[in-house]
């Protein structure tokens, strides 16, 4: 058992900057899961023509969110007012189309808006010393009441088409649009932290703030950075999501938050901090939608959802902290 | 003695500034506010809130946080409602309903005592299950109860003065003697003071740590069935967004997120200074679609200045 | 027959940590009634011995014997029951509980089934501390009260576990000389209750007052046990330093080059620092030597902008530095090796190479994109240079051996090209090969025009490779000395205040 798991350690030296915690045991348990997705994508119930939209744009947003949610988490911890984020983003959005004011503008406001509000988690956590989990879980409060207020009951649609060309439009006639917007921003979520200076200092600051301070690292300006992205990154969401649904209502992210925490955790990404990456999150995306599918083809009662997702992000990170406790005394 | 009233005092004056500004305020809009009405109206209103924002400051305390005590509100008012409606006797229906509650926390407490989950995440996590177990045994909608005797501990006493009220003052009652008068109440303290210092000298802080979400549940238990009762129905979606105005009570009450500094005495200001918001904005007409944006935005400024002053001192 | 002599009695302990040995055949007794100072510097063993007999360690050999009866020591909270109780410098107290409860925090009394009886914690405690000639409000906070008080309740905690051997680790560290007084009288009242002390300290102008026996360690060994009557403070300094230098530091040494640094009159109050001011040149080693708390890591700290200051001046390469951050000296080419390497100086669970490039991001890719071809070029020059021993520069930080991790903070600090290096305690638990490569980079540094701040408590390190030495105590520069006058016997009596013991006429 050890001998196989120092072979590894060595492998991943190979690898270079390939996240441990994503190959060694864990890595092992997640191949495992990943050949089942694989094999229920072959699979021809999974192809359900009705599902499949569906599908697509959950995983998609869930994705998007994941990124954003990801660079917080291994910076600091977890930004809990994304779905909120993209809820009042994709309202102002949504009525700023209906104004019948370009959608490019619309679009660069929400995004405008989603940075600004980012900013103010930053502050917050940062500057006051407010613990994230608690200035970000009241600032989503704050923000879905905003967006009751501006939007109150009413469903807005019917938007511009080239606007929902984000949502609705195919590239080379092939893929889908979210896909690319998913793709684009897990690439660009990848090269940002493994890829540039900036994602080093999320990981430092992450795995070990004082050490980060004490090697120069300005603190408070990089865990503002990572808020600044992540609600950046959830207005895109709330774009896409707005574009392909051609709807719009106050509640619309309600939904988003326990998903996405669940599949950042499931991708490896440690809970403390300082280690994990946006591939895990892809990887947990997509065993996420082979478990809100899978739950669909069984017919499980939706009012389970809350609960399994509740659940399932307590086991993953129960066993993500196990497993890092065997790769720690097997490494050493 | 005097000593601790006159620290108590010094640490939430701003808060009571601003409640006395605030009733001052919407007495001058409305002519409706300063009533004998809206006072047990707001009575009536803090009283669930104080039992819960009460379990959250013992859990607070500890350096802990419990995001799943609105689920809990919601669950244990459920399973009381729902015995009520199997014609089990309304005392042990009560007491199904706040051991519900114990359970919960109970749950939420080894996975964080035990299996040393941090708090916020466990929470985060078992809230979704809460209200999902919610959501399933009451088929996703509100269970309606009209059984007379239980419906008594949301009614009034005395014509006027809520029964919610009286019960939730007896609540916090007990909740501060546990604090300052038990030794569990000292453990609270000593493991949000210095946990690792508690445990070299001689308190079992994994145990003790288990309890507090324990604890919590029960007394949120003891909120939930009170509520349901007021409501006259157990509703699944009951609790959503309590477990945050029990944080903010919390905070604005003094009580900080580390070393175990605060009291539960403090919480009640904070309560107080919640239900005179929400109550005061409704009684003046703020269009009930402005209200949580509204109260959401001043309970986050409010909160900043608190933690803000308070760690600058 | 009798009452056995000694309370304790700890023959031929030993006890050996990897790479070190830190008790080699000690022995140790107490007696009933009898305050017994152990002394010696920094690393000498003092805390190792003192652990073994509250449980913390395990010795590898050698017996312990409690009132006659021979004894193993499991763990803490055994040594408790056996009556054993230490107090250490890092206090177990909770802040926001009262005096009272904090000294039975584990038997808190009840008068029936659930409440507390306050009166009756309150009754006790008060009888415990005024026992001990305390008077300490046991209605306050620990917040409320000062350091010397909240040792009281240290203390009043110790006895309430019915405590035979009272261990007190620096007690007088960060007291005034009115505390002090106290400090003495409370433990007279317990050598008065036949209680034995063992008391660790290197403040020798105190000793004779409180002492009655002294035993003397160095480098892990027994060096001696003496009345306290019986001797003088020269003879015991030569005890606590008497070694041969039996390897001679090799330092090529240069004329100092210009000033690059200048500290004028730091002072600090809440990390007692009092009017500091020294300066370093290009070109040489600055030794800053003194005992444990006497501020030595808090001027590097306050230097590098880690800790704010109240009053002083900074000057950096000629340019005054306004109170910051650390990022504002690191660009100025200030580096920092942290005692606490693991904690301070490294992410354990990042790489070798992320800890490496970690503080040069900006000077190795100003265009902000990492470039990994230039990142394994630097890192592995960086290996290969310092010879650090590690199979991959992937490997994590966290499984290399101390030596190697302090070589990898150094790299990273080398990889920034800073010119003015402060090590903390650069050799600190490293093997002695490790240790004299350490000290070949220093001299490679001052080569190429480096000036090097150096904080050491290993004598003969601070000795052998400093061009000139500051001498810290109770966090003032006490003396400096240059490389000629520096003996370790001049050495540890400016850092003990052995002048002062001697003007004050101690053991005449």
């Amino acid at each position: 058992m050890i001998t196989s798991k120092s072979a590894v350690q060595t492998k991943i030296g190979a690898f270079k900057y390939f996240d441990p915690s994503l190959l060694s045991g864990g890595g092992r348990l997640f191949a495992l899961i990943l050949i089942c997705v694989i094999m229920s994508m072959l699979s021809p119930v999974f192809f359900s023509a009705r599902n499949l939209s569906n599908i697509i744009t959950n995983a998609c947003i869930m994705t998007i969110l994941g990124v954003g949610l990801t660079i917080t988490i291994i910076t600091c911890g977890p930004d809990l007012s994304v779905g909120s984020i993209l809820t009042i983003t994709s309202v102002i959005a949504a009525i700023m189309l209906k104004a019948g004011i370009f959608f490019g503008w619309a679009i660069l406001a929400a995004l405008a808006l989603g940075i600004l509000l980012g900013l103010l988690n930053g502050l917050m956590i940062s500057k006051i010393g407010i613990p994230s989990f608690i200035s970000t879980y009241g600032l989503q409060w704050a923000v879905f009441g905003f967006a009751y207020v501006i939007l109150k009951g009413y469903v807005v649609y019917d938007f511009d088409p080239a606007f929902r060309f984000v949502g609705n439009g195919y590239l080379f006639d092939v893929i889908p649009m979210p896909i690319i917007v998913m793709l684009g921003v897990v690439i660009v979520g990848f090269i940002i932290l493994k890829k540039t200076t900036l994602g080093r200092t999320f990981y430092a600051v992450g795995a070990n703030k004082e050490a980060a301070k004490m090697s120069g690292i300005n603190v408070e300006k990089t865990m503002i950075y990572a808020f600044i992205i992540c609600g950046l990154l959830s207005a895109v969401g709330g774009i896409v999501l707005v574009a392909r649904i051609n709807a719009c209502q106050a509640d619309i992210g309600k939904n988003y938050l326990l998903p996405t925490i669940a599949t950042v955790y499931m991708g490896g990404t440690r809970a403390a901090g300082g280690q994990g990456g946006v591939i895990g999150t892809l990887i947990g995306a997509l065993i996420m939608t082979v478990v809100e599918n899978g739950m669909n083809l069984m017919g499980v009662p939706s009012v389970w959802r809350g609960a399994i997702i509740g659940a399932l992000i307590i086991i993953t990170v129960l066993v993500n902290q196990w497993l890092n406790k065997k790769l720690e005394a097997a490494g050493a | 003695m005097s000593n601790i009233i006159l620290r108590k005092l010094k640490s939430i004056s701003p808060v009571l500034w601003a409640i006395m500004g605030m009733v001052c305020m919407f007495g001058m809009i409305s002519g409706r506010y300063l009533t004998l009405n809206n006072l047990i109206n707001t009575l009536q209103q803090g009283a669930v809130l104080l039992i819960i924002s009460s379990a959250m400051t013992i859990v607070i305390l500890s350096e802990g946080l419990d995001l799943s005590l609105g689920g809990v509100l919601t669950v244990s008012g459920i399973t009381c409602v729902l015995a009520l409606g199997a014609h089990i006797p309304v005392p042990i229906a009560v007491v199904i309903g706040i051991l519900t509650g114990a359970l919960c926390g109970a749950v939420t407490g080894s996975l964080i005592a035990f299996c040393k989950m941090p708090s916020f995440i466990a929470t985060l996590g078992i809230q979704g299950v809460f209200y999902g177990l919610a959501l399933v045994m009451t088929n996703s909608q509100a269970v309606f109860t009209t059984n007379k005797p239980f419906l008594v501990l949301g009614g009034k006493v005395a014509r006027y003065i809520p029964m919610a009220a009286v019960l939730a003052g007896i609540v916090f009652f007990l909740v501060w003697y546990v604090l300052h008068h038990t030794r569990f109440g000292r453990y609270v303290i000593a493991i949000g003071g210095n946990e690792a210092g508690s445990r070299l000298s001689g308190v079992n802080t994994v145990f003790w740590k288990w309890m507090v979400y324990v604890f919590a549940g029960f007394i949120t238990g003891i909120g939930g069935v009170i509520l349901a009762s007021r409501l006259e129905a157990a509703d699944p979606i009951v609790g959503v967004g309590w477990e945050f105005d029990a944080i903010a009570a919390t905070i604005l009450g003094g009580t900080s997120f580390q070393k175990g500094k605060g009291d539960v005495s403090g919480t009640i200001v904070g309560v107080l200074l919640i239900t005179v918001l929400r109550n005061g904005l409704n009684v003046i007409g703020t269009p009930s679609m402005l209200q949580p944006a509204l109260i959401g935005t001043i309970m986050i400024i409010a909160i900043v200045f608190q933690v803000g002053i308070s760690s600058r001192k | 027959m009798g009452q056995p002599e000694y309370l304790l009695d700890m023959k031929n302990i030993n006890k050996s940590f990897p790479g070190v040995k830190a008790l080699d055949e000690v022995n140790f007794s107490l007696k009933a009634g009898e305050v017994h100072v152990l002394l010696g510097e920094n690393g000498a063993g003092k805390s190792t011995l003192m652990k073994v007999l509250a449980g913390a360690y395990m010795p590898d050999s050698g017996t312990i014997t409690l009132n006659g009866k021979l004894v193993e020591i499991l763990n803490p909270r055994h040594a408790q029951r056996l009556g054993i109780g230490i107090i250490y410098q890092e206090f177990n107290l909770i802040p926001y509980m009262n005096v009272a409860q904090n000294i039975f925090i584990d038997q808190l009394p009840k008068k029936n089934l659930f409440a507390l009886d306050h009166k009756k914690m309150h009754q006790d405690a008060k009888a415990l501390l005024c026992g001990l000639n305390m008077n300490v409000d046991t209605h306050a906070l620990i917040t409320e009260i000062s350091t010397a008080q909240q040792q009281m309740v240290e203390v009043a905690k110790a006895l309430t576990h019915q405590s035979r051997i009272l261990i007190m680790d620096e007690p007088t560290a960060s007291l005034s000389d009115r505390e002090i007084e106290q400090l003495f009288s409370t433990i007279r009242e317990l050598k008065a209750k036949g209680l034995g002390v063992v008391y660790i300290s290197h403040r020798l102008q105190e000793l004779w007052e409180i002492g009655d026996r002294i035993t003397v360690l160095r480098d892990g060994q027994y060096v001696a046990t003496k009345n306290l009557k019986d001797v003088k403070v020269d003879e015991l300094v030569s005890l606590m330093v008497g070694r041969e230098v039996s390897f001679l530091y090799k330092r090529d040494y240069h004329t100092p080059g210009e000033e690059v640094l200048r500290v004028e009159h730091l002072s600090s109050k809440a990390n007692r620092l009092k009017d500091v001011s020294i300066n370093l040149r290009r070109k040489e080693i600055v030794g800053l030597a003194g005992l444990v708390g006497s501020g030595r890591t808090e001027l590097a700290r306050a230097i590098f902008q880690a800790d704010p200051y109240d009053e002083g001046k900074i000057v950096i390469f000629g340019k005054e530095i306004k109170p910051g951050n650390p990022s504002d000296v690191v660009e100025n080419g200030v580096s920092l090796l942290p005692e606490d390497r693991k904690n301070q100086g490294l992410a354990l669970i990042l790489s070798v190479a992320e800890n490496v490039v970690i503080a040069s991001l900006e000077k190795l890719f100003p265009r902000k994109f990492v470039s990994k071809r230039k990142e394994k070029e630097v890192v592995t020059k960086f290996i290969k240079d310092l010879r650090i021993a590690t199979p991959t520069m992937g490997r994590l930080v966290q499984f290399l051996s101390g030596g190697n991790q302090q070589k990898v903070v150094l790299a990273k600090w080398l990889c920034t090209e800073a010119e003015i290096f402060i090590f903390d305690e650069p050799t600190r638990g490293i093997d002695v090969g490790a240790k004299s490569e350490i000290h070949s980079f220093m001299n490679e540094l001052l080569k190429r025009g480096s000036a090097i701040l150096m904080i050491s408590s290993e004598l003969p390190e601070v000795i052998g490779m400093s061009d000139r030495i500051y001498i810290m105590r109770e966090g003032k520069i006490v003396n400096e000395l240059t490389h000629d006058e520096a003996t370790q016997e001049t050495v540890i009596s400016c850092a003990t205040a052995a002048e002062e013991a001697r003007e004050l006429g101690c053991g005449e």
